[in-house]
């Protein structure tokens, strides 16, 4: 059976589990802060997922998932000091 | 926890001088097994009418969900018109509210409310 012409390619597919990956991380980060700091960083993180929605160019797109690795990394250090600073 | 280490600290004051008492000594862990009893007091396991109901109720009030359209079958992308981020965004809801973790292999699969009553039911742990 011949492939939709819409499907993606693995590479596609992959870079696809990797930005999906990227913002379940971001969201389970923040599950337990208190609402209104939630909100702040959900609303922000989701509004640059939405920027980028048409991006199509691989590379660019690996460039900012690198980048959102990145600031992940930088959101569970300040999280992980705000914990210590509540218990 | 720290309930416990009180418990721990009153018993050997309790045991006689005489005995030379050994770092397990079993009186010392008399407050640990009362402890653990607790939690023979568990809720009863949740029916799946229960777990259903829940999950319809969850994206009811999910804002981008049009609740007409809602039912146990109904895609979230094809049928209710989400995104593969709100797809992310429900599952970690469902995490919330049941109080469970979803492996993200079995979260990626979750694309109907049916598929996640049947996954939230056979986690032994939602409540």
């Amino acid at each position: 059976m011949p492939l939709h012409p819409s499907t993606p390619s693995l590479a596609q597919f992959l870079t696809r589990q990797k930005a999906l990956g990227l913002y379940r991380s971001i969201l389970r980060l923040t599950r337990h802060l208190d609402p209104e700091n939630k909100k702040f960083i959900r609303d922000w993180a989701r509004s640059d997922f939405e920027r980028y929605r048409y991006e199509v160019d691989s590379e660019k797109i690996s460039m900012l998932i690198s980048q959102g690795v990145v600031q992940l990394r930088t959101l569970e250090r300040s999280v992980s000091l705000s914990k210590v600073g509540v218990s | 926890m720290s309930n416990l280490f009180r418990f721990a600290r009153v018993v050997p004051r309790l045991t006689p001088r005489l005995v030379q008492t050994p770092v397990f000594q079993p009186a010392r862990l008399t407050p640990i097994t009362l402890a653990t009893r607790f939690y023979s007091a568990e809720k009863a396991p949740l029916t799946p009418q229960q777990v259903e109901d829940r999950v319809l109720q969850l994206l009811r009030d999910f804002d981008k969900v049009d609740a007409s359209k809602l039912n146990l079958d109904a895609h979230f992308i094809n049928d209710l018109g989400l995104d593969s981020l709100d797809q992310v965004e429900i599952t970690m809801a469902l995490e919330d509210e049941f109080n469970i973790e979803i492996p993200d292999r079995d979260a990626e699969e979750i694309m109907t409310p049916r598929q996640a009553s049947e996954k939230i039911f056979a986690n032994k742990n939602a409540m």
